[in-house]
């Protein structure tokens, strides 16, 4: 019996696949996504896009990618068959995007396999918008995976192109590739050091953005930083993915100095704040999603400095996860107005933390 | 349940930040985005790509004054792209032409694509494997070969004289609106080449 595609997003121990746990630097480069974005000729942009013709292209799109044999675990899912708990669930798993799950109306669907780690949403700000994700740095094999998808969706749509612009998007920011790299990074101690100033100056002087923990338009949240590109024209992809993949060693080493000097100078002031976080996640009895996530990126970097010996790094990056609005309903087994999903978090928290003991 | 900003005791505190404070010790601060941005700190929420780009438009715009012109396809006009900062249709691109192409440049550095439309994604993501002995050979070649090109330096350096040139012949004949567009644009490829190609190498 194959699974149901909820079967993913409904069940708890998956939470933090897409979260690195080994490989080089996975202390500081948490996942990289990527995506492209593309439109299909013929129909007008979202801007334009009248209900019917939304309807056009949501099945138009529907009909083809359901024939893609990509995985046996592929699921296309309408938004408006799922409840706003499951899209939110979706989104939380970084799955889809702010927008999709929240902003954009009409009808919008999702293409997805997690075995691969892709997702293909359908009228987003793009009719289009194809993405993989994956722990850590691996950009090289996510895009030649995105690359192939690209390529098997583009030969049963057409997509709207020009022979000088390339690729045409929504908005201008996107056109040509359509490419977008971003990597999650966890930087705690250049922003203890405020040193994460100079990051975004380095970061814009590189045209590379960098964003929040979960993309464009996100707060900066728990020392997450999604640095990406922002030129999408003009460049091959291969060129836009060394753009950003050169800056990552700088900054990790940059971040493991800093991690470095304040363990040296401040090892005090360093290991206070750390079992102070995890003594407030551990004892706690109300707590916040964003308090949660900030506690949880110093237990990280605890854990990651070896100060937590009991705890694995697998368990901080699921915590992450379930510890957001819709995980904390689906542990709850229902829907939970705020001040009882802060109560229940601070409990889910505390059994888990003292699981590990 | 809404937290105060410890400075403004008015706002919302929408940045929460740890400091360690001269003697290491550990202080918590609650503050609203206005306080945040004057305690140097960047804002909870990062200016949207959208809000930078609206930005660029606005002055890439003040070229021209003809009458905003619709497109024929899709019936948006260049203010209307220019609030949202979203295209209606494909044809936009076309349509507002002598307009994109300095957006373009604004946002991106370039105006062109590298390679054909369609076969930007297959551009050869070259794979590591294939140079191992008795590898297979590689797949049919992505439609076509990346044509030779001039580095991006060498073009925007091109591009540069070309705007000097036409910025002498343009306030020559006192088409200072467009002397003020061409400046721009000239201050623009400048800091790039000195940042951006630097950077390339």
């Amino acid at each position: 019996m194959a699974e149901s595609p909820r079967d993913w997003f409904a069940s708890t121990d998956s939470a933090g696949d897409w979260m690195a746990v080994d490989g080089p630097d996975h202390d500081i480069v948490v996942t990289t996504r990527i995506r492209l974005a593309r439109n299909v000729a013929g129909f007008p942009f979202r801007a334009r896009l009248d209900a019917a013709k939304a309807r056009a292209v949501e099945s138009h799109l529907a009909e083809r990618l359901k024939k893609l044999e990509l995985a046996a675990d592929q699921a296309y899912l309408r938004l408006a068959d799922l409840s706003s708990l499951e899209t939110e669930l979706l989104f939380e798993r970084h799955c889809i995007s702010k927008d999709l799950a929240r902003e954009l109306d009409g009808p919008r669907a999702v293409f997805f396999s997690r075995r691969k780690n892709l997702s293909v949403m359908v009228n987003e700000e793009d009719h289009l918008r194809l993405q993989v994700l994956g722990p850590g740095r691996s950009p090289e094999a996510l895009l030649e995976q995105l690359c192939d998808l690209d390529a098997r969706i583009g030969a049963q749509v057409a997509y709207a192109t020009h022979p000088r612009f390339g690729h045409l998007t929504s908005c201008p920011t996107n056109v040509g590739t359509g490419l977008r790299i971003s990597v999650m990074l966890h930087l705690p101690a250049l922003v203890w050091s405020k040193e994460i100033e100079k990051v975004f100056d380095a970061a814009g002087k590189m045209k590379l953005a960098v964003r929040g923990y979960h993309g464009e338009g996100t707060s900066y949240v728990g020392d997450f930083f999604q640095v990406s590109n922002q030129v999408t024209l003009g460049k091959s992809v291969d060129r836009l993915l060394a753009d950003v993949t050169k800056v990552l060693p700088k900054l990790v080493d940059w971040e493991r100095d800093v991690r470095r000097g304040v363990r040296k100078e401040k090892t005090r002031t360093l290991e206070d704040r750390i079992w102070r976080a995890y003594g407030v996640l551990r004892h706690a009895r109300r707590m916040t999603s964003t308090e949660a996530i900030e506690l949880l990126s110093s237990v990280r970097l605890g854990v990651c400095l070896g100060l937590l010996p009991q705890l694995p790094l697998r368990l901080v990056n699921e915590l992450l996860v379930l510890s957001q609005p819709a995980h904390v309903q689906l542990l709850a087994g229902r829907e939970l107005d705020d001040d009882s999903r802060d109560l229940a978090r601070a409990d889910y928290l505390r059994k888990r933390l003292a699981e590990t003991g | 349940m809404t937290e105060f900003c410890q400075r403004c005791q008015t706002e919302a505190a929408k940045v929460h930040v740890t400091e360690i404070d001269k003697d290491g010790g550990k202080v918590l601060l609650h503050l609203c985005e206005g306080c945040a941005k004057g305690h140097g700190l960047p804002a909870s929420t990062p200016p949207t790509v959208l809000a930078v780009f609206k930005e660029l438009v606005d002055k890439a715009s003040t070229v021209s004054r003809t009458r905003d012109r619709q497109c024929p396809e899709c019936g948006i006009t260049f203010a209307e792209f220019k609030a949202k900062g979203r295209f209606g249709c494909a044809h936009d691109y076309d349509a507002f032409l002598a307009r994109v192409v300095p957006l373009l440049e604004r946002v991106h550095g370039a105006s062109e694509h590298l390679g054909p439309g369609d076969a930007v994604a297959a551009a050869a993501v070259p794979d590591p494997s294939a140079t191992a002995s008795g590898a297979a050979p590689a797949a049919p070649a992505p439609v076509l070969p990346p044509p030779a090109r001039k580095s991006a330096a060498d073009q925007a350096a091109q591009e540069l004289k070309r705007l000097r040139r036409e910025l002498v012949r343009v306030v020559k004949s006192e088409a200072y609106e467009e002397a003020a567009r061409l400046r721009d644009r000239i201050q623009a490829l400048e800091k790039d080449l000195a940042k951006g190609f630097e950077v390339d190498g």
